[in-house]
């Protein structure tokens, strides 16, 4: 399995902050692979995910790997507020015409697909913001606790919607969530931040 | 009172309302006039006659109101085009903005007049004058608009770019240029009035042919009705200018 990012003796330490986000952190993610991130709240969890990104530079230690196609979920949904659902959708892929309308039936946004992004609900801008992630056809998925404003019936969808490609396309997939219940793969492997 | 009024009658009133005003003004004016001399105060008849054969004059349009326009627009496009790029170096290095901060504030600071007269001063009191007069006091009104605009992109939708590798063209359409259009569209709308002004003004002060010297020389002439007629062609572009620019950042709100 190829590797997707390798992070050797990292470290992240913000301007204006007294102690380092991560420190002496080395880790490795291959294609195909689980990962959840644990840890207290400021333990870096979000920071790890933004250096996986691309959104960090470490401040000492070095990255052998970055993953090149990316899908991230963020804790906000981040639509062009202006653009329509499909609009937005069709931003990152132009191409995805028959995948984006077979994911929008599955999550239930049918219906709105032609609304502006700024008239959706967080339940259905996080939906939205997960079809997106998929449809890049990523090589690691990034789960910021993107999915807060779900209900447990949308989150079940939204879940094996996620499982589905995981399964088909063998992408990576790191999560955080702070709800033990609302995890993608419960069962896999986890690193745990901070103190 | 407001409430009480149906929505899709509320522009007819204010129409209305704007008719009314303007027909007191030039009421009071045509009274104005009858107790001062058509030298001093021209009746409204007068001025509509004076319009007319402005209107009308080909020779008026090629020398004076084209040349006038034309040396407005080449002002305000040398101020974007060279504001523009101000703005953008300035928004990514604070320093070449502190650098560049001097030469703004005097820029800013300088009336039009004092700055028309040293222009006509150091250059040839030609067009290219005017062109360099009016580039001159819109050039910061464009740097500090662009910097505004940037600084008003919003971060989260910058980095969703940056993850999901958006080209350069669609950033620009739907993540940068709606940002900028906030700072940016305002300005342009001060900015192009300006430019007719202050084009007028150096016109007038350095006797190059064009509206600000039909301006002198009506009043030289005593022309007063010219004069007047001068003054309402140049608030008709004024306001032309202003009712388009309207129009489009109208369409261009989300």
């Amino acid at each position: 399995m190829s590797v997707l990012f390798h992070a050797d003796r990292v470290a992240l330490q913000y301007r204006g902050r007294s102690a380092p986000t991560l420190l002496d952190l080395t880790l490795m993610i291959r294609q195909g692979e689980t990962l959840r991130l644990d840890g207290p709240s400021g333990a870096g969890k979000t920071s790890l995910l933004r250096l996986i990104a691309g959104l960090e530079r470490p401040t000492s230690g070095r990255l052998h790997h970055l993953p090149q196609r990316i899908g991230m979920c963020f804790a906000e949904a981040r639509l062009i507020p202006q653009l329509s659902v499909t609009g937005n959708l069709q931003l990152v892929a132009p191409r995805a015409g028959a995948m984006m309308e077979d994911m929008l039936q599955a999550l239930g946004l049918g219906d709105v697909q032609g609304s502006p992004a700024q008239s959706l609900s967080k339940g259905q801008a996080q939906r939205v913001a997960l079809i997106r992630a998929l449809l890049v056809r990523p090589d690691i998925l990034l789960l910021d606790e993107g999915f807060g404003g779900l209900d447990p019936r949308t989150w079940q969808l939204a879940r094996d919607l996620i499982r589905k490609h995981h399964n088909q396309t063998g992408f990576a997939v790191v999560e955080i969530s702070h709800d033990p219940a609302r995890l993608v793969v419960p069962d896999g492997p986890c690193l745990r931040l901070g103190p | 009172m407001q409430h009480a009024i149906p929505p899709m009658m509320r522009p007819m009133i204010r129409m209305a309302a704007f008719g009314a005003g303007l027909a007191g003004l030039v009421a009071l004016w045509a009274f104005a006039a009858q107790q001062n001399l058509p030298a001093i105060l021209p009746g409204p008849l007068a001025v509509a006659r004076a319009l007319l054969d402005l209107v009308q004059d080909a020779a008026f349009w090629r020398d004076a109101l084209l040349p006038s326009l034309g040396r407005a627009a080449a002002g305000l496009g040398l101020a974007k085009a060279l504001g523009a790029p101000l703005g953008l170096v300035g928004w990514h290095l604070p320093l070449v903005s502190a650098c560049l901060a001097p030469a703004r504030l005097i820029l800013m600071g300088v009336p039009a007049p004092v700055l028309a007269i040293l222009c006509i001063l150091w250059f040839d009191g030609g067009p290219i004058t005017i062109v360099l007069c009016v580039c001159a006091l819109l050039l910061p009104v464009f740097q500090i608009a662009v910097a505004e605009g940037l600084s008003a992109i919003d971060p989260q939708l910058a980095e969703m770019a940056r993850v999901f590798r958006l080209p350069l063209r669609r950033c620009l359409r739907w993540i940068i240029w709606p940002a900028l259009w906030t700072a940016l569209g305002p300005a342009l709308r001060v900015a192009m009035a300006n430019a007719l002004r202050v084009s007028l003004l150096t016109e007038l002060l350095s006797g190059t042919p064009g509206l600000g010297a039909e301006v002198q020389a009506a009043q030289s002439w005593l022309q007063t009705d010219r004069l007047f007629a001068l003054v309402l062609v140049i608030l008709a572009l004024i306001g032309l200018i202003e009712a388009a620019l309207s129009a489009i950042a109208g369409r261009r709100r989300p």
